[in-house]
């Protein structure tokens, strides 16, 4: 097979060179490297907010002004009562809206019973931190 | 003979560049607004709150505590005496730190309690319970 001439070179070259038209810099070691950061990115990144919320607790040796209080009890199958009073996760906000307007503002204690989990005392958290009430302890019995 | 083999590497190399393009928009997504955080030292899933404050700036100590009931002070897993002098060891530095507690969604609240309660005594102010908010809102 005879080698090709110089010029048939150059005319294939710049055939070529039209129909790829192939970029200076390879792109392919960028792309590596691109691939590699959005890999980190997705797993080190967390999209969650977090935020933060004040907790009380009277301690042990605090009992004064306790019988001025409002007790919310929690029981492990769920149930909830207010002072006594069986209720509901969705009535607690409007019940003890209506308990600050006739009683007056009073401080609240929530008393989970042992093994209610945390997520649970937190949605009766939120549902007092709703209607308004800053003053929330948390006890134990 | 030619023929072929050129038609033949362009089925190989697909167009890359959409592709890159693609790639490249993830990656700003993903650096813009993901949050980059360490590896902690438990396991812990924070409970789902619909209420609860941004976190400021403030140093806070931050105290782990997993399902299991197991402890941790910022990124080491420790007993709970070891952690309640460490604690009060910087609080002689700094009497206002906060503490800021990461709890499990699925521990039993009597337990945190508990623990708030040892924290109290030690001499801790202020107390935060990190929460997070739900995605779907």
């Amino acid at each position: 097979m005879e080698s090709p001439t110089y010029t048939q070179l150059l005319a294939r070259a710049s055939n070529s060179a039209i129909r790829r038209r192939r970029p200076l810099v390879s792109l392919t070691p960028l792309v590596d490297v691109v691939f590699i950061l959005l890999i980190f990115f997705m797993l080190a990144s967390s999209f969650s907010e977090q935020r933060a919320v004040a907790l009380t607790t009277p301690g042990t040796a605090a009992t004064a002004g306790e019988s001025k209080a409002v007790l919310v009890r929690l029981k492990r199958n769920g149930a909830i009562d207010l002072n006594g009073e069986p209720i509901t996760l969705n009535q607690l906000q409007a019940r003890a809206a209506d308990f600050i307007q006739t009683v007056g503002e009073r401080r609240f204690l929530v008393q989970p019973d042992e093994g209610v989990e945390l997520q649970g005392v937190v949605a009766v958290l939120d549902a007092l931190h709703a209607t308004g009430i800053q003053n929330i302890s948390l006890i134990r019995k | 003979m030619k023929l072929r083999s050129t038609s033949e590497r362009d089925y190989k190399e697909p167009a890359i560049v959409p592709l890159v393009n693609i790639v490249f928009l993830l990656l700003i997504f993903f650096m813009i607004l993901g949050r980059i955080t360490a590896p902690e030292a438990l396991d812990v899933t924070p409970p789902f709150s619909t209420g609860g404050g941004q976190i400021d700036n403030q140093r806070d100590i931050v105290v782990l505590i997993s399902a299991d009931g197991r402890l941790a002070l910022e990124d080491a897993e420790m007993e709970q005496d070891l952690l309640l002098s460490a604690v009060s060891k910087s609080l002689e530095e700094d009497p206002s730190a906060r503490v800021r507690i990461k709890a499990d969604s699925s521990l039993d609240a009597v337990t945190l309690i508990r623990l708030m309660e040892l924290l109290k005594e030690t001499g801790v102010k202020a107390l935060l319970l990190l929460v997070e908010r739900p995605q779907n809102e």
